[in-house]
């Protein structure tokens, strides 16, 4: 789905150049009308929004003070293919050196765009990937494990400088109930 | 999904050490409010981000370049768009309806007015109490006894409320009104305001109607109101109107023998207040002229009309009866008229065309700014989620949020047909009283969204030819006429009418989100202009058949019948003196006041002729139960002589308070207006009216008698 998706090969990556691009703001303010209610959001109007929502929060507190780290689409893409044009801490305007304190890790997950989105959470320290979507009433964990392997879990823990457990994490499923038409 | 990355990214994330136990968030915020941030956040983001690609010199390593249309649109500017301004509101409208967790408060909004609360509620009716205490008259005079075979009918409405002719289950519980309830995003951030603040307050509160929300009246028949019509008895004790004059006499134009003159009462001596000596000399209206002296603006003359001194510098006493001329009843003439008519339905129903209005009410002031007497039942909100409210409340339609809908007639003789929207009712938040005008907006939404579109399929679908000729919104109507100059209308036959009213209440219900605030909505009929047309009518013979002809576009045989609306007749009754001779008509207020409350009004106002204590006229409601049992709803007095200045529908008159201090250019031009207008009346004769406002079958029944008993009278 991120076939389309180009990004910059640029040597630093700050904020503003990255949202700047058209590819975001473009594509979330033609998507817009999908937040009137009874319409199913447009995972490009979710994605920019929370990109933006996290670089204000990091921005106000300071990356490395962030309760959880968000990544946007293209990153988790360009994570899985091994196609990122820089380091994850510069994506996530963290430096290069140092010790970076285990958090979550949040980002959006979706097949193609009919299919309903999932948020996954990744909680390093209980060694546990949550998903929280749309999955009916029987608990399955086989979306998580047939997308990732645990190569994103891996990546993330690599780039960060995080020692993992030996055993793989366990995956959760957390429902809601749609309240939404 | 939005909210539980806010949560985590403002709280952490914390998970139980128990295999298979998390903790997810306990409280997040609700999807509604995530849907309108995610809705600013982004309209307001992607056009800071345009303005920073906008900026950039290597746009060109980017892969994506925006497209065009995006590209206009940023340049316009985003939230100038009508489209994302509905989106704005479709999402407020839809927090609102459909998330308590949203709307903090929940207290109960009381109105502190006209409420009554069944005792044993039913879900299929809505009970009201219209036994009221019956008022203690303060005068001597006795009003009407009235008869007890229909003294307590309830008003029809009161059992048969049908299961659902309001969409009951969609109004919201009551609540508080506050200026920020429910957190209205109105501004993009930037300052730039997306949403006027008015979104926050003309909601729907949750008042709904019965389907006879607008009787007024019993089923049966008027009783005893030929009785009610001018009564007139013997005074047993003075007025207070006669302090001032005591020791002169009536100066009305027509002397009634049945009226005791003002100088043939004494004040009664229970007070003892030292007061100075009266003065001397009494004056009348031409002695107060004579002794001005014939040149305007003298010392003199000021002395005179200003501080009440005459050249001597003493007070003197005015007796306008000492210009009195006496006028037989023979001489009199006597000349009944329709005053107004005014009509409360769900549904309109004429027989001619209706211009329908599609450019917004303009102006400071609601059309019914000041009561009409006139009142429509309305069920107050639900107290609780998922109850029905059985409480109404009565509410006089100045009280009700209102614009125009359409026009019936030409030229002077109009019929305004207005439209009421009582889901809207609220009181003004700070200074308390009811607001009643639409604002901008408001009626904008109304007619884009609401009459524009049902107008169009209306006409596309049930009209073929005409769809070019209908306009396909507000916006292109005023491209078109250069703003909201101007009225601008559609005519509608009688049967696009009626389908026309059936859209528009579907479209209300299919389309909450926008619309559910328009919903309950009724309708008025106002006439404007038929008295003068109806006094070339001979209305004491048959005067339904008589008004049908007069006013042809109008089914008053539908308008009478009660199951679709309540019809309000005025019955005028004018008094005029022979015309070969100038003279003024003046009211005897003690006289007045006497048969007001033979009638058995209420108090009311009272009116005084220029600063005459004793002459001048009056206007006052009848009481609950009299109302319920005669029909008639008001009567008001007063002195034809107020037709030299009086425009209809004004408010002030000469100028603005701010002007009279200044002693402005506009000040002195009123002033030299109404000195001419006075100086050429002063050669015309002019008399005195009644006027007295009932269902339309009492005034029918008071036209067949009024000449006959006024004459009497007289």
């Amino acid at each position: 789905m991120f076939q389309d998706f180009s990004p910059q090969e640029v040597e630093c990556l700050p904020l503003e150049s990255n949202l700047a691009d058209p590819y975001w703001w473009s594509n979330a303010y033609r998507e817009l009308p999908s937040v009137v209610p009874g319409s199913r959001l447009h995972l490009a109007v979710l994605d920019f929004y929370l990109t933006q929502e996290w670089y204000t929060v990091a921005q106000q507190a300071g990356p490395d003070k962030c309760f959880a780290f968000y990544l946007n689409r293209s990153t988790a893409h360009h994570i899985l293919s091994g196609t990122m044009p820089h380091t994850l801490r510069k994506q996530l305007l963290l430096p290069e050196e140092g010790i970076v304190q285990q958090r979550p890790v949040l980002f959006i997950q979706a097949g193609d765009d009919e299919s309903p989105y999932l948020l996954v959470l990744l909680d390093y320290t209980a060694n546990k990937v949550f998903l929280f979507g749309r999955f009916g009433r029987n608990p399955d964990d086989t979306v998580y494990t047939t997308w990732n392997h645990n190569m994103l879990w891996d990546s993330i823990a690599d780039a960060f400088g995080w020692l993992t457990e030996y055993k793989e994490p366990s995956a959760f499923q957390l429902d809601w109930v749609q309240v939404c038409k | 999904m939005a909210a539980i990355v806010h949560h985590v990214l403002q709280h952490g994330w914390k998970v139980s050490q128990n295999v298979g136990q998390s903790s997810a968030p306990t409280s997040l915020a609700c999807m509604h409010l995530m849907r309108e941030r995610i809705f600013y956040e982004v309209l307001k983001n992607s056009y800071r981000y345009y303005n920073i690609w906008d900026m950039l010199e290597d746009q060109e390593s980017y892969s994506l370049t925006p497209p065009q249309q995006v590209l206009d649109d940023m340049k316009t500017g985003p939230t100038k768009f009508h489209r994302f301004r509905e989106i704005a509101l479709r999402l407020d409208a839809h927090r609102r309806r459909g998330c308590c967790s949203c709307i903090h408060d929940k207290d109960g909004y009381q109105h502190d007015f006209g409420e009554t609360v069944q005792d044993n509620p039913s879900r299929h009716g809505h009970l009201y109490d219209i036994a009221a205490p019956q008022r203690i008259q303060s005068t001597a005079v006795e009003a009407i006894p009235l008869h007890t075979t229909n003294y307590n009918s309830p008003a029809p409405s009161v059992n048969d409320c049908l299961d659902d002719f309001d969409d009951y289950d969609s109004a919201p519980v009551q609540r508080t009104q506050d200026i920020g309830l429910g957190n209205t995003w109105s501004f993009d951030g930037y300052g730039n305001f997306m949403l006027e603040t008015c979104w926050s307050t003309w909601i729907d509160y949750g008042f709904r109607l019965q389907p006879r929300f607008f009787s007024m009246f019993p089923d049966d028949v008027p009783a005893q109101h030929s009785e009610h019509l001018l009564p007139t008895t013997k005074m047993e004790k003075p007025s207070s109107y006669d302090t001032e004059s005591s020791g002169t006499s009536s100066s009305s134009w027509f002397t009634n023998s049945t009226m005791i003159s003002i100088s043939d009462n004494s004040i009664p001596p229970t007070i003892q207040i030292s007061t100075p000596d009266p003065p001397n000399l009494v004056l009348g209206l031409q002695g107060m002229l004579d002794e001005a002296g014939p040149v305007a603006n003298t010392p003199e003359s000021q002395n005179v009309f200003v501080c009440g001194k005459d050249r001597t510098g003493e007070f003197f006493l005015v007796d306008p009866t000492k210009d009195e001329i006496k006028v037989s009843a023979e001489e009199t003439s006597i000349s009944p008229d329709l005053d107004s008519l005014i009509y409360v339905t769900h549904r309109l129903k004429f027989r001619g065309a209706m211009h329908l209005h599609l450019l917004p009410l303009m102006g400071s002031r609601a059309p019914f700014w000041k009561t009409n007497h006139v009142t429509v039942k309305v069920l107050c909100p639900p107290a609780e989620a998922g109850s029905r409210s059985h409480r109404t409340k009565a509410y006089t339609l100045n009280q009700i949020p209102h614009t125009h809908f359409g026009q019936l007639g030409t030229g002077a003789v109009l019929f305004n047909v207005y439209v009421f929207f009582p889901r809207m009712i609220q009181k003004h938040p700070t200074h308390n009283y009811m607001l009643n005008m639409l604002p901008l907006p408001v009626q904008n939404l109304w007619l884009d969204s609401g009459v524009i579109p049902a107008t169009r399929e209306v006409f596309c679908n049930d009209f073929p030819g005409t769809t070019e000729y209908v306009p396909w919104s507000l916006e292109q109507l005023r491209l078109k006429k250069g703003g909201d100059r101007g009225p601008k209308t559609l005519v509608t036959s009688p049967d696009c009418l009626l389908r026309l009213q059936e859209v528009l209440r579907s479209r209300i219900q299919h389309n909450p989100d926008l619309l559910q605030r328009f919903g309950s909505f009724f309708f008025v009929v106002d006439s404007c202009g038929i008295k003068l047309l109806s006094k070339q009518y001979a209305l004491q013979t048959q005067p339904q058949d008589v008004l049908q002809n007069m006013l042809p576009f109008l089914d008053l045989t539908h308008m009478m019948d009660r199951n679709h609306g309540e019809l309000i007749l005025d019955l005028g009754i004018s008094y005029h003196p022979p015309m070969h001779q100038p003279m003024i008509g003046l009211w005897k207020l003690a006289e007045v006041c006497t048969s007001y409350d033979v009638m058995g009004t209420r108090k009311g106002r009272t009116h005084h002729a220029c600063t005459l204590d004793g002459y001048g006229g009056r206007q006052a409601p009848m009481g609950k139960a009299r109302k319920m049992h005669t029909q008639l709803l008001s009567r008001s007095t007063y002195n034809l002589v107020f037709e030299v200045i009086r425009a209809g529908g004004q408010v002030q008159y000469l100028c603005s308070d701010a002007d009279a201090i200044k002693a402005s250019d506009r000040y002195m031009q009123a002033c030299q207006a109404w000195k001419d207008l006075f100086q050429q009346a002063a050669c015309k004769s002019f008399g005195v009216r009644e006027e007295i406002r009932g269902s339309a079958a009492a005034i029918f029944d008071l036209f067949c008698i009024a000449s006959v008993k006024v004459t009497l009278m007289i």
